[in-house]
């Protein structure tokens, strides 16, 4: 079939993008390691707000391993003198190498640097 | 089965602008229900670079073999010319994947790029698939059963319209209305994602009608009624899509009076996606 100028630059657009996505996969599995998942949890201290009573702490959580995590459990704890400790549960679905999530931990108190414990409970692998 | 010109162009950017509204069209009928699922998008995270090569291998094999029987150019084609229309349909593929991904925010700036590629991987083989096989169920000649013309009253016109677009929105929502993935990707929403779908929503109703050649009485813009113009229609058909996605969600208890209006409207904004589809496959068939 005689193809067109417009059915060249089309076709060649799309062998690019399809090769450029097969390179990008074969560059990222080159490049992979095999770290399995590590998290590293960031509360956003100046950004928690009182809502009702209650402040809302901006947490975001970073899987800085190479390998995906399934039921990723992280507790923001704060505690408190003589009484058990206020602990937020947070639970991600499904966290991919390298991604980062975003949750919201609530508290009684204002949550500070100095008052709050990050906690990585588990995970499972997918 | 060799697939004919829907219709005669001359301008050749014209006409693969045409070739792809119809590979568009196909990819998003076949294949939008499972961009809507999350095991989708967490299988291509998870899966190792050597099976999300074995996709891509897989799918240009598969979409080669059915350009051979069907395909989305006209006209006669070479083994060459099938390996080419694979290449392309892919393409189509990736290029959906990545907007759809985006607009439901799937993809933004927190993703990895492993994730955003292995993602994408995955979605390509049955978006190009549905890209490559829609000829063959959406001939040129299919729609409207063979007709050229729409034979009945403007009145009769616009009450098929609706009836095939509640149909194919049903039949498309259905599967999806009542899984965690609706309120999962509502949640995400915000107020420019939810404009972006209702533009994806649109689009793709308009593309699959209109520019896809898939009804050659749409094609032919054979004007019966107001509601048979491409704007009015594109609209009227995706405010029933709306009615028709917030029945659905309603009908399986994901949303009631009691939520938060935002809560709701994410939600059947959402769903819209698909419906708007399924009503223009429907308004195609029919």
């Amino acid at each position: 079939m005689h193809r067109d100028a417009a059915q060249r630059i089309t076709l060649g657009l799309s062998v690019l993008l399809l090769v450029g996505l097969a390179a990008l996969i074969i560059g990222l599995e080159v490049s992979r390691g095999e770290m399995p998942p590590q998290f590293r949890v960031i509360p956003d201290y100046e950004a928690a707000t009182k809502t009702e009573g209650a402040w809302s702490l901006p947490v975001m959580i970073t899987n800085t391993g190479d390998l995906a995590a399934d039921a990723v459990r992280v507790d923001i704890v704060r505690p408190v003198a003589g009484e058990d400790p206020e602990i937020a549960e947070l639970e991600f679905v499904f966290v991919a190498g390298g991604e980062q999530v975003a949750g919201v931990a609530v508290f009684d108190e204002r949550p500070t640097a100095e008052t709050i414990e990050i906690d990585v409970q588990s995970s499972t692998e997918p | 089965m060799r697939i004919h010109a829907p219709t005669v162009t001359t301008h050749p950017w014209r006409a693969e602008c045409d070739v792809y509204a119809r590979a568009v069209g196909g990819a998003l009928l076949f294949g939008v229900p499972l961009l809507f699922t999350l095991e989708m998008w967490w299988l291509g995270e998870s899966m190792s670079r050597i099976q999300l090569l074995g996709f891509l291998v897989v799918g240009l094999v598969a979409n080669t073999m059915l350009a051979q029987m069907s395909g989305f150019r006209p006209g006669h084609h070479t083994l060459r010319d099938d390996i080419a229309q694979a290449c392309q349909a892919m393409a189509v593929g990736i290029v959906i994947s990545i907007v759809v991904l985006l607009v439901m925010g799937r993809i933004d700036t927190g993703s990895s790029l492993a994730g955003v590629v292995g993602s994408v991987a995955v979605q390509v083989l049955p978006l190009s698939l549905g890209a490559t096989v829609a000829n063959l169920v959406f001939g040129p000649d299919a729609g409207r059963t063979g007709s050229t013309s729409r034979s009945g009253t403007p009145l009769r016109d616009l009450g098929n319209d609706v009836l095939a677009t509640i149909a194919g929105a049903i039949f498309v929502g259905f599967a999806i209305a009542p899984t965690e993935e609706v309120p999962m990707l509502a949640a995400g929403l915000d107020a420019v994602g939810m404009l972006a779908a209702v533009g994806l929503a649109l689009f793709a109703g308009y593309l699959i009608v209109f520019a896809s050649g898939f009804d050659p009485v749409h094609r032919e813009r054979q004007v019966g009624g107001l509601f048979q113009h491409p704007f009015s229609e594109t609209m009227l058909a995706y405010v029933i899509s709306l009615i028709s996605a917030a029945a659905l969600l309603y009908g399986f208890d994901q949303i009631s009076g009691d939520d938060p209006a935002y809560s709701i409207l994410a939600q059947v904004i959402v769903l819209s996606i698909p419906a708007s589809i399924g009503g223009a496959a429907g308004r195609v068939v029919v």
